[in-house]
Formats: structure tokens, sequence, C-alpha cells
């Protein structure tokens, strides 16, 4: 069951506007040009109240000169309200477009800098979900929303004044009357809330879990769970409707209360008027007059009712946001800016982790107090049973994450004391399953070192053995390679990713099973290429083949995050413990030593 | 349902009907909604007759009291008509989104594995997630929308030749007029609804990917490269945002000047008739209202029949996926006899380019020249045997083994599992197949979750079985909650042994007739591999399963009856272990010697 773990608690939603005022200060300039649109569009309804109120003057007092007057304020409005939206719409999508663009960037940003513990606690449909459909809502909710909902407040402000004016006896009954209703709504603005963090996590779900059984297509065919898939995702969509639902209803009982508000307002009006119409206190063509302009406030309520919503939703939005990354908030470099020396050991100094906070360190711990020194230019090969800790210790060794407790020190310095960049830029990290990207084989190499030449990439390429399959693509190096480079085979995308070792050209190689994929004369060609490589390099690799291992200057034998016996290949057959049971076991058939009377 | 009959640019119609006959038995439902609905209308229609009444008779109290009562209660019975309606409108819909939306997703499913590998998952998500939206929601916007406007229009038209015949006419006649702008526009409109979904897709396209490769990005320092493509695609679709602005405001200017126009027009008219004397107050003040009755409809109906136009530009991806070519379901003809677990016939194999559903439109040239991976390819796997498959990388044995499980399909030729066909009926022929790949996937959820993919019913016994078996069931007990452990999307908090060691185990459990796998130990240390490899033969063996098993290290293989040596697509040698090393200079023994270092000995 896939849950959308909150690591932070959730915010109240007058703290999340706040944040998202404190993101939108930066277009303060933007900002004000929309609020004069705003305040003139808003004058607008206005406009055509007093244009209808002369012009049934006009028409009431048979004047002909009153309807000329009348037509000449038409027009200029008209005018008016078509220069306003067209500036209004042009501004509104520039402003929005570079915003939320920020936005995402900051957002993205954040997420590449973010903990990577912290980073892994989502799933990726999760945070495309916050990063796409929430972000674009809570910028479009600060964009449009907010100043529509200003706008259609000032409509509506300026048109009780104007209504004011012409009668304060109307307006002023009318006002208490028509918010009783919207004020005791408001009773339904938690629960709106509550409903649409629920709908938004439900949604986060249906979203992951339809990524992962896109993502796991031949699972799916392989196992024949197409059907089964359908009808729990069926559960999945069917439990966002309803929240969905839930939510909408809620609203609606909301903009239902305002419209019986103004509906109310305009039976007192009604029932005022003609009252005062009886005795004589008001003129009828004025309650007329009245009645017409209260009644253009049906549609900026209208549409307040809606902008209000949105509004609402777009907070909601924003907090899923901010939960996961939030822009607003002043980041500290933590890393010091201390240079790293030229060429030194690197040491473990008593280094715990473990991926999981909440367990108990004995027993849980991916590595546990390992200490270790990796001899600057020299070969250290890690072996051990899977799921031991090595390609763990790789990971804190190049800073993907850091230990719970202990250091990790190149040199004198400690790796937190230097900017983690400077370090990664030393070091080439090549997981058991390199990550490609959909973009072109020359690019994919290029990651290993961006200011790399074409020429450089093709020899990197060469030296990888990766050269001759990429020129037989069909576009050659040019060739896009797809959604995680998965219509190469495994052998192939572990030799494209060599390549990137190559063109780094690194001081410090960590390379986790660099040579498992692929069949016995390529790792020869492997080998070979690799050695060349690794020469005068600090290398660190994990493997499962002796081939590799024999000629490490030292070799760790690490099981369940401890480090059990470490020497050379000679030192750890003599010691006949581990490591040489390890290597007695087989296909590291090395005749000599299996048999005795080879002696 | 037949889906073949919509065109990937569909029109209004196509559209309609697609979503009708999905309605189901809500149809009548969704009807009743709409028509509710209509209450909105209503009662912005009435309020004009109330006025009329109420000037007319303003002297008399009892009368206006009456009128309002009975006015407050009219309002009341239709906002209550209303919000039922709402809730029906909102149910029928979400229902029918939600239908489409798992029919969509499991189309995707049902497309050739080859597609959907050349496909982008966030495209594809996108078109079941967001375009479907987008195209369920024009039959509201059509029904309810446009339908709710030009109800109101009628109403207010009707109303008005009550009050001034010539001038209703003109307004009837004119009408139309509202919808001209969009209606002339609509190409273009299409259009770059179109693009904006394709730009859509391709930014979250490129999220996803930042996002999935997070690791690697990080070791590399490449995080600035990543982030320049992510504002290199958004900053397109921004410009595309930007037109598509200007193509809206485009159709709203029309739109408005011609709404302006025919209203002001009418009402100048009027204005100018009751200065004449022809006109009554109460008539006056309805007409004044009725007027916005008549604006604001055919400013709506304008922006919404261009909503339409785009809607349908993106509806159009939804039925790409819908028509795409999907693996055939033929009734397959039992037959019994069958002594051969999997054959290959003639079979000729080529990963083709573009073959992603982003592709469809992209005009591909066949070149018959292009070297096949696989050409006359035969194979024929015993029951009951342990056959091999080993070779230099890039051979093409995973090819072999992801035909022999029904995966992929030959471009010619035929596979047979067990006599089935899966070009016939795929999913039929990949039952009797457990496939274990290369690099195992593992869906976020439990460990145990996971191993009952092989088999939903099985019993915890079995789990456990299976488990110890694949040598998975010592490290599950390891970890905290055990098999109740929570997996990490795709399984990243294991290691690559545990995961291929979960792989196995799924298999394992599906404890179908054929095992098919493909480098699936090859993360494994050499004494868990020797272990796995001991207990799965003792299990095929006395059970009686079949065993295909492609491997690079040539010791898991070399109990097997039977090794086929692949180089290039084709078979260059086949025998047991022995036999192939008996040519001491072929390939084999060239790849026995890497690893054992020193010649064999014969």
């Amino acid at each position: 069951m896939i849950q959308s773990e909150n690591t932070d608690k959730k915010e109240k939603p007058l703290v999340v506007l706040t944040k998202m005022l404190r993101w939108a200060k930066q277009y303060w300039l933007s900002y004000l040009g929309i609020g004069g649109i705003i305040v003139i569009a808003s004058l607008l309804p206005v406009g055509w109240a007093e244009a209808f109120r002369q012009l049934f003057d006009a028409a009431y007092t048979l004047d002909p000169d009153g309807l000329l007057n009348a037509g000449k304020w038409f027009i200029g409005l008209f005018l008016t309200d078509i220069l306003i939206s067209l500036l209004q719409a042009w501004l509104m999508q520039c402003l929005s477009n570079r915003n939320t663009l920020d936005l995402q960037r900051e957002v993205l940003s954040g997420l590449f800098a973010m903990k990577l513990l912290r980073y892994m606690k989502w799933h990726t449909g999760d945070k495309l979900q916050r990063l796409n459909h929430s972000a674009v809502a809570a910028q479009d909710g600060i964009n449009q929303r907010i100043p529509q909902l200003l706008q259609n407040i000032l409509s509506i402000i300026f048109l009780f004044t104007y209504l004011t004016i012409l009668s304060w006896e109307l307006m002023a009954g009318a006002l208490v009357v028509a918010l009783i209703l919207p004020l005791l709504s408001n009773i339904l603005s938690k629960p709106i809330h509550k409903a649409q963090e629920n709908a938004n996590e439900a949604q986060a779900i249906q979203d992951s879990k339809l990524l992962d059984q896109l993502q796991g297509a031949e699972v799916v065919r392989g196992f024949g769970l197409r059907e089964s898939f359908k009808s729990i995702w069926y559960m999945n969509v069917e439990a966002t409707r309803r929240r969905y639902l839930r939510m909408d209803m809620l609203k609606m009982f909301t903009g239902k209360a305002i419209f019986i508000g103004f509906w109310l307002g305009q039976v007192y009006i009604l029932g005022m008027g003609a009252w005062m119409a009886l005795n004589h206190n008001l003129e009828i063509g004025a309650i007329a007059a009245f009645i017409l302009s209260y009644e253009r406030l049906v549609f900026p309520l209208a549409e307040l009712i809606n902008t209000w919503a949105s509004v609402q939703d777009s907070i909601a939005h924003a907090g899923r946001v901010f939960e996961m990354e939030d822009p607003t908030r002043k980041k500290y470099v933590k890393e010091g800016n201390k240079l790293l020396p030229e060429r030194a050991d690197i040491h473990l100094d008593n280094v715990t982790f473990n991926y999981d906070d909440n367990i108990d360190e004995q027993i849980g711990s991916a590595i546990l107090g390992l200490s270790a020194t990796f001899r600057e230019g020299k070969t250290t090969a890690l072996v051990g049973p899977s799921g031991g800790g090595k390609s763990t210790l790789l990971k804190l060794v190049i800073g993907l994450h850091t230990p719970s407790s202990g250091s990790i020190q190149y040199g004198d310095i400690r790796l937190g004391e230097a900017e983690i960049s400077a370090w990664r830029a030393r070091v080439a990290y090549l997981p058991q399953d390199a990550a490609l990207f959909d973009t072109t084989a020359m690019e994919n190499i290029r990651i290993g070192r961006l200011a790399a030449t074409d020429e450089e990439i093709i020899e990197a390429a060469r030296l990888a053995n990766a050269h001759s399959f990429i020129s037989e693509l069909p576009d050659g190096y040019n060739t896009r390679l797809g959604e995680r480079g998965q219509r190469l085979s495994r052998g192939e995308r572990q030799r494209l990713a060599l390549a990137r070792a190559y063109v780094r050209n690194p001081e410090i190689l960590l390379l986790d099973e660099p040579t498992s994929a692929l069949d016995g004369l390529n790792e020869k060609l492997m080998q070979d290429a690799l050695q060349s490589l690794m020469q005068n390099k600090t290398v660190i690799v994990v493997a499962h083949r002796l081939s590799t291992v024999r000629n490490a200057d030292c070799i760790l034998y690490v099981e369940n995050g401890r480090i059990l016996e470490s020497g050379s290949h000679a030192e750890l057959m003599q010691q006949a413990g581990r490591y040489a049971d390890l290597v007695h076991a087989g296909d590291w058939a090395d005749t000599r030593e299996r048999s005795p009377q080879h002696e | 349902m037949n889906n073949s009959s919509v065109s990937s640019k569909p029109r209004l119609r196509e559209l309609l009907h697609f979503l009708w006959p999905r309605l189901g038995k809500q149809r009548k439902t969704f009807i009743l909604a709409i028509v509710l609905l209509f209450t909105d209308t209503i009662l912005m229609m009435y309020i004009p007759l109330l006025m009329e009444l109420y000037f007319n008779r303003i002297g008399d109290l009892v009368y206006i009291s009456w009128l309002l009562i009975i006015g407050t209660l009219f309002t009341v019975l239709m906002m209550g008509l209303n919000m039922i309606g709402f809730y029906l409108k909102q149910h029928t819909i979400g229902s029918l989104h939600r239908d489409v939306m798992v029919e969509l997703a499991d189309e995707a499913q049902r497309l050739p594995l080859e597609n959907t590998l050349a496909s982008h998952t966030a495209d594809i998500t996108q078109r079941v997630a967001q375009d479907s939206g987008r195209t369920t929601w024009t039959l509201v916007t059509f029904l309810e929308g446009m339908g709710g406007q030009i109800f109101m229009l009628i109403l207010a038209a009707a109303y008005m030749f009550r009050l001034q015949w010539q001038v209703a006419l003109a307004v009837i006649i004119l009408m139309p007029l509202g919808l001209l702008g969009s209606h002339l526009l609509r190409r273009p409109l299409q259009r770059i609804g179109l693009e904006v979904a394709e730009q859509e897709a391709i930014v979250r396209q490129s999220q996803q990917d930042a996002l999935q490769g997070m690791e690697t990005l990080r070791a590399f320092g490449a995080e600035s490269w990543m982030l320049q493509r992510f504002i290199e695609h958004r900053s397109k679709l921004n410009e595309l945002y930007l037109r598509r602005m200007w193509w809206r405001q485009l159709v709203n200017g029309i739109t408005n000047s011609l709404a302006q126009l025919i209203v002001w027009g009418s009402i100048l008219f009027i204005a100018w008739l009751a200065i004449k004397g022809t006109f009554q107050l109460g008539a006056l003040m309805a007409y004044f209202i009725l007027v916005w009755r008549i604006f604001n409809p055919l400013l709506n109906l304008g922006r919404m029949w261009g909503e339409i136009q785009e809607n349908l530009g993106a509806a159009g991806r939804v039925f790409t996926l819908l028509n795409a070519k999907k693996e055939a379901s033929i009734p397959p003809v039992i037959h019994v006899g069958e002594t051969s677990a999997i054959r290959l016939q003639e079979v000729c194999f080529r990963y083709a380019e573009k073959t992603g559903l982003q592709d469809v439109h992209v005009a591909i040239e066949l070149n018959h020249e292009e070297k096949q991976l696989l050409s006359g390819f035969h194979l024929n796997i015993q029951s009951g045997s342990f056959t091999a498959i080993v070779g230099p990388s890039g051979s093409g044995k995973s090819t072999v083994a992801k035909l022999s499980a029904g995966l992929l399909h030959p471009k010619e030729g035929a596979v047979m599992i067990q006599g089935h066909n899966p070009q016939h009926n795929a999913e039929y022929a990949r039952q009797f197949v457990s496939y274990v790949p290369q690099t195992p996937y593992l869906f976020s959820g439990t460990i145990r979750e996971n191993l009952l993919l092989g088999r939903t019913d099985a019993g915890h016994k079995d789990v456990e079985q299976a488990a110890k078996l694949a040598q998975a069931h010592e490290f599950i007990m390891a970890l905290p909650d055990g098999y109740e452990t929570l997996i990490k999307e795709h399984g990243d908090s294991l290691s690559g042994g545990q995961k291929q060691r979960l792989a196995i185990a799924r298999a394992l459990l599906a404890d179908r007739p054929v095992w098919i796998f493909d480098e699936a130990t090859s993360a494994l240390d050499v004494e868990t591999e020797r272990k796995l490899m001991e207990a799965i033969l003792d299990t095929t063996r006395r059970q009686g399963r079949t065993l295909l098993c492609i491997a690079h290290r040539l010791t898991t293989v070399q109990e097997a009856d039977c090794i086929i040596l692949m180089e290039d697509g084709l078979i260059i040698n086949h025998g047991t272990h022995l036999q192939h090393l008996q040519n001491k200079n072929g390939l084999y023994s060239k790849l026995w010697e890497q690893i054992s270092g020193e010649r064999p000995a014969v």
C-alpha cells in the first residue's frame, strides 16, 4: 500500500497563504500593474450601472439628449472593457509564465539539494503531482484567483458604495439581510479544507499507482496482472472521485448560501422600496434605478463564489508544495568551504548509517561502526554477501548519504567541511544500474563531464568498449535512448555508464560491479581497459568476480555492515577465513588453489 | 466497444459518440442532472418577470407581499433542485471520467511491450489522467454549459417577443454571431490545444527523468544540466501558453464586440421607443434586465465553444492511445499432447525505431536493409528440460528469452508456448511462463504484496517456501518488519541481489510450467547463487518444470541438458558442457577460459 508520508506536520491555511504572499513579493512590480488594472476593471460594473441608470432615466423622462449621453457612455465603456481585458490577459499570462517557471524551478532545485533520505520518502508520482498539479494551481491562485477575488470584492464594494449613495436606507438593510447566511456558512470552511487535503492525498496515491503500473509494464504482462491492476486502480480512482465530490458539494453549499443571501437582500429592497414609495419617501424611478444597479451585483457575486472556492483550492495545493519544498525558506549552506587536499587517503572512522531512522541501530543498520582506510592511488575491493552494505558504503563515500554517526575524511578534511560539489568533481561513481536519461547517447555520456567535447566523448566511449554498439544505433550518437535507456541491453547500459567514468577521468573511482552484466570476453576487454583507467587512481570496487578482485591492493570482506576481514588476496587466502571460503566456492575456479595436488 | 471508428483528430460529434455509451446506466441520471441544472437559468429568467409584475402594481402592498413570498419560495425550490442537479452531474461525470481513465490505463497495458518501452510513461500518464479529463469535461461544457446558455437565450428571446417582437426577432437571428469568433478560429484553437497538451507531456517527462535519476545526477554534479533542460522545456511551454492566450483574446474580442453590438443596438432602440411613448415602465425594466441575460450568455457561448475546440485538440491524444494496435486475444484452442515447451520457428526480429505513442504521426521509412537481430531463428525446448543460452553480450540472448516468454512478438515466424501462439492470445500464452529479467522491477508496497503478484491466493506457507528456495527468506526476516516491510519505489532501499532474489521468489510462487531466467542471478555472490540454482534445479527436476536460463556465468549452467551458444543472433553450437569443450578453439571454450583462468583439460 502506498502511503504519502508527510515528514512535516501540516500547516494552517493562513500560514500557507502568508508564505504564498511572501513568494509573490519579488514580483511586486507586476502585481502593482495588475493591481492598477484591477481597480479600473472593478469600476467597470459601476460604469455599467451608471450607464443603465442614465439610459433608464432618459427613457423614463422622455429625454432624447439623455439618450445620446447614455449612448456615449456605452461606447466609452465598451472600448475600455476590450482594452482592459486584453491588457489584463496579456500581463497575467506573462506573469504566470514567469513565476510558475520560477516556482517549479525553485522546487526542483530544492529537490536536488534535499537530503536523499528525505527525498526518498515520496513516490515519484506524488512528487510529480506536487511539482506539476499543485505548484501550478498554487501559482495560479496567486496570479489569477487572488487578483480576481480582489477584483470581485472591489467591484462589490464600489457597487455597494454607489448604491448607498443612491439610497442608504435601502442599502443598509439589504446589507444586513444579505450577509447573515454567508457568515453562517463560514462554519464550513474547516471541513472544506480537510476535504481538499483528503482529495489531494488520494490524487497523489492514484498518480503513483498509475506510474508504478506503467513502469512495471513487463512484470504486468509477464504475470498477467492486467486485470487485477485494473480493479485495484479502479478503487484508487473511485476513492479520489468520492473525495473530490465531497469537496465540491461542501463548496457548493457555501456558494448557495451567498446567493440566497443576495436574494433575501433583493426581497428586502423590493419590500422596503414598495413601502417607501407608498409613503412617498422615494420616487419609483429611483427605486427602479436602485434595483437595476443592485442587480449588477449578481454577476460579480457569482464569480466571487467560484473564485473564493478556487482560492481555497490554491491554498491547499500550495500547502502540498511547501510540505515537500518551501522556496521561501532561506536555506543556509551547511557545508564548509575548506579546500580539499590534492591527493590523499580516504578514511572512514566509526561510521554508522541506516536507511530508516526509526529502527534499532544494532539490528537494522546498513553500516555499523565501520572504520577503513582507502589508500591513495591504490585499489580496494569490497566483497561479501549481497545486502551486506557494500553499495551503501560507496554511496556514503560519494556523499549521497551522510552517516548518522562517525566521519568520512579525505586527508585531513572531513567531507562536511568542504563543498560537496568540489568533492564529487573528483569522483566518478558508477552504481549497479546506472541511470540513463531520455536524451541522446552523446548527452548521456556527457553527464560524466559537462564540459567535454564530442571528440572526448567518442574517445571515452571507445575506451569503454561502447563505441561499436552506439555507432550501430539508428542515429549513432544522436540516437535518443528512451525512458531510462531501457531499450539498450544491460551490458550496453553498463558500458555506456563506464564511458562516463572515462570522460570524467577523476582521481577517485567508485565502481559497483562494473562488469556484472558482461560476458567473459567483453569482461576481459573491460578489465584491460579498466586497468589503464585505474592506474594511479584511488579505486574502490565492489565485485563478485575473482578476476576483478584478485589483483586489488587490498580486499575488504563486508558482511552485515561490518568489515570482517581485510588484506591482500594472498594474505586472506592464508587466513583461510570467509574470503577464502568464497574463493573456493566456484566460478572463481582457480584450479591451482582448489586441488592440493597442484602444489 | 468499438473504438476504431474515432480518428485521432476527432470532431465533437465523434467525441460525444465515444463518451455517450460509456455513461451506461447513468445516462438518464445525467440528463436529469442537466435538466435540473437548468433551474439556474430559470432563476435568472424569472427575475425580469418578477420585476415586471412588481413595477406594474407597485402601489398594492398586499399584492407585493404575496409576490415576494411566492417568489422566495420559488427561489428556494429552484435552488434545492439545482443542488440535487449539481450532485447528480458531478457524480455521473466523475464516474464517467473514472471509467474512461481506467479504460485508458487498461488499453495502455494491452499495447505490445515494444511500443510501451518506446513510449515515455510520463506521456502515457498525461493521456490517461489529464487529457482524459479534458475529453470528458467537454461533454459537460457542451451539454450543461452551452446548453444552459442557449436555454437562457431562448427564454430571454421568448420573453422579449412578448415585449417587442421586432427587436426580439432581430436578436434571435443575430444570436449565432456569438459563436462566430470561436468557430472561425476553431482550427488554430484545436492546434494550440494539442500543442499545449504535448508540450505539457514533454515537461512532465523531463521532470520524471530528473526525479528518478536523482542519485546519478548528484553523483556527477549534473544537477544544473538537468535543471537547464527543464527550463528549456518549460520555456517552450510558456511560449505556447502565451500564444494560446492571444488566440483566446482574439476569440473573446470578436465575440465581445459582436455581442455588445447586438445588445446595445437593441437597447438604444428600445429606449428610443420608450421616449416615443410606446413602452411601459415595467416592460422597460424587464427589458433592461433581460439584456444582460442575452449579453453574458453570448459571451459565454463564444468562450465555451473555444474551450471545446481546444479540448478536441487534446482529445486526439486520448484517441491515439485507444486506436493504437493492441495485443490480440483470440479465444484459445486447447490441445493436448504438446511435448515442446517453447518453440521458435523461422523467427525474425528487430527492435523497430519510433514505435512509441508519441511517434504515431511520424512517417517511418521501412528500411528492409536494416540488419535483423534474429533471422530465421529456430529453437525447440522440450518440456522438463534444462536449457541454457550463452554467448557474448548483444548476441540476442535476452531477445530470445523475451520472445520465448511471449513478451515480444516476432516480425516474421512464430513462437509457440506449450503450443499456443502469443500473437493470437498474448495473455493466455504468457500464463505458462514465469519470466525473471536482468533488472527486476518491484512495486511500492510490502514485500509480501510484491511476492503475491505471482499468485494472489497463495498462503503464507507457500510464500515462505518460495522465499526460502530463492534464498531470500533469511534477509527478509532480518528486516525490522519482515514480510510486511515496505519497499520504496522500485525497491530502491534493497540491494541488487536482494531485489533479484525477491523477483525469483515471486516467479517461483507463480509456479508455472516454464521458467525463464534472464541473467536473473547476476547480482548475487557466487555462494548464494550456487545455493539458489541448486534449489531451483532440484525443484524443476522434481516437478517436471522446464527451465531456460540465459547466463553469462558459464558455471551457472554447467549442468544444463543443452547449452546453446549464440553469437550475432545465430546459434553457433549446442550440446552439453563437455560436448562444447571438445571444440577447443571454439567460442565456448574461449568464454570458459576467461573465467577459469586456464585452458580446460579434457
